[in-house]
């Protein structure tokens, strides 16, 4: 099976959900589709799926609804760290906007099928310094917070529109602030995208996300600020349309959602099935500064798809070659990456 | 009467999911996460220090309408006990039969006979942890068949490669000295 198809079956098994009828999968198909679901995160998401066909009673069944009942009880643990994260940081003074993570995954039809390690945190600019001091006094250091200094990927909107747009969320009876649903959706498009499409679960919350959109949804202001983004994220609900089947029709962007680059979806397919690892969880550059060994397949795995490339070079989503933007990438990482040389090399002798 | 002989259920530091037909329990002291089928569960919630072993059997009966004996119940009893679940340590009475681990997983992937207690401690699948091996031993954890010195990663864990003969269980091609592993069940084929 190439990593095409690899990426196809994944696809095909996360679907199912949107799809009539039970899902039609052979063994074989199983047995390579799990490690993949596994190490991604889809693990409980598959076993939803394959639970009510006749591989539900297979040992790799057996090992998905595992994570399934593992990520179930890593939601609730999670649940009352964030509530405890919020009523510390209230009690500072401090109101954090949080996005994805938690905030997607209670829209999933049960808990534990999304599940989620950190808890990510969007706060201004000139408070963050407080919050970092907040989150390392006794007591919050055990949790697992990810403190983000602005909001990059919608760093084309104020803080003060992400503000005025949020909205709260009840969790063990504490108030917890999150983005406004279209800032939301925003955020997990852009981020799915900015990642270069690495986990197939990030569209599922996509698609989860637009399959339950309400009735008063603001497209204009979804659409509204840096038009290139506009444009990649229709091209994301386009993508969850296309390979998930999440219903887009009668929607104001389904023109544009199915009118799709045509690099796009292959380039996302091949990245699930070569199940890559997410950029965050990679070694460091910097440590092939003492110990070159392992250096060029490093390179190899960091060598941009057409989706992180023409995000990171801001490019557009046409039917143009994406090697330009690829190689253009790439020069704007070895560039970063040379500005912090002088440092690093000092770090390390 | 003995106060072992009216075990109490743990309730601190323990986080619970009850989900159709378990319960979850996820223990906030060591980190470790237990599936208690139904009948566990509900020994598990008559294990309040009062309740003797007889009247638990008796409880349960009228409450899942299912026919449950003393020695199942000491069985769970000792099972809540070993993943500290219960207060205190409880030791069953000599004479009771143990119930073993892979025979407790094989009843609960089964979902057979509900009357049998069933409490497993659920484990982190091999690979959910992470996905950036190298040249990993047999036995070893993997996510693609390059990660293995033996080019054959199997259900996430590298194993020898092609030494299965037709006709038996597989979980990969690469098992197998054909290549191919189909079937239901799995089996290598000719």
């Amino acid at each position: 099976m190439t990593k095409t198809q690899l990426g196809q079956l994944i696809a095909r098994i996360i679907a199912a959900e949107w799809h009539a009828g039970a899902l039609a999968l052979s063994a074989e198909e199983l047995a390579q589709a799990a490690p993949l679901l596994l190490n991604l995160g889809g693990a409980a998401w598959g076993w939803r799926q394959i639970r009510n066909t006749n591989l539900k009673d297979t040992p790799l069944a057996h090992e998905l609804q595992q994570a399934y009942r593992l990520h179930t009880l890593h939601v609730a643990v999670k649940e009352m760290e964030i509530a405890q994260v919020f009523a510390h940081l209230r009690s500072q003074g401090l109101e954090p906007l949080m996005g994805k993570g938690w905030v997607i995954a209670r829209q999933y039809p049960e808990p534990g099928l999304r599940p989620f390690g950190d808890i990510d945190l969007y706060v201004r600019t000139e408070e963050f310094a407080r919050y970092k001091n907040a989150l390392q006094q006794p007591g919050a250091k055990s949790w697992v917070v990810d403190l983000h200094n602005g909001a990059a990927e919608l760093n084309d909107r104020s803080f003060d529109d992400l503000y005025a747009h949020s909205r709260m969320l009840t969790l063990n009876g504490v108030s917890v602030r999150t983005f406004g649903l279209e800032d939301h959706l925003r955020l997990l498009c852009l981020h799915f995208l900015r990642e270069g499409a690495m986990r197939p679960l990030w569209l599922c919350d996509i698609a989860v996300a637009v399959n339950t959109l309400p009735a008063d949804f603001d497209w204009d202001y979804f659409l509204s600020a840096d038009q290139r983004r506009a444009d990649w994220t229709i091209c994301t609900i386009g993508l969850a349309h296309h390979l998930l089947g999440v219903r887009i029709e009668g929607l104001p962007i389904a023109r544009r959602a199915m009118n799709l680059p045509r690099w796009l979806v292959p380039t996302t397919l091949k990245v699930w099935g070569e199940g890559k690892v997410p950029h965050g969880r990679r070694k460091l550059m910097a440590a092939f500064l003492r110990n070159p060994a392992g250096v060029v397949a490093a390179l190899r795995e960091r060598w941009p798809n057409a989706i992180e490339a023409t995000v990171g070079t801001k490019g557009p989503f046409n039917n143009w070659p994406r090697l330009p933007f690829q190689l253009g990438e790439c020069i704007l990482r070895t560039t970063a990456f040379a500005r912090q040389m002088p440092k690093l090399i000092s770090k390390s002798s | 009467m003995n106060q072992n002989l009216l075990p109490q259920a743990r309730t601190n530091n323990l986080v619970t999911q009850e989900m159709p037909d378990e319960i979850l329990v996820y223990d906030l002291k060591n980190h470790k996460a237990h599936c208690l089928n139904q009948t566990a569960a509900a020994v598990w919630k008559y294990c309040d220090g009062k309740t003797s072993v007889t009247e638990i059997a008796a409880l349960i009966k009228q409450d899942i309408n299912q026919t449950i004996d003393e020695t199942s119940v000491w069985q769970a009893i000792e099972r809540l006990s070993n993943v500290n679940l219960l207060e205190t340590r409880v030791t069953p009475p000599a004479g009771i039969p143990r119930l073993g681990r892979r025979e407790a997983l094989r009843r609960l992937g089964l979902g057979s006979a509900i009357a049998v207690p069933v409490v497993m401690t659920i484990l982190a699948p091999t690979v959910l942890a992470g996905c950036t091996f190298a040249n990993q031993p047999n036995g070893d954890p993997c996510c693609t068949d390059g990660q293995c010195s033996s080019t054959c990663c199997a259900v996430g864990t590298c194993a020898t490669a092609g030494n299965i003969t037709a006709g038996n269980p597989c979980t990969a091609p690469c098992v197998c000295q054909s290549g191919t592993c189909s079937g239901s069940p799995l089996v290598c084929q000719p």
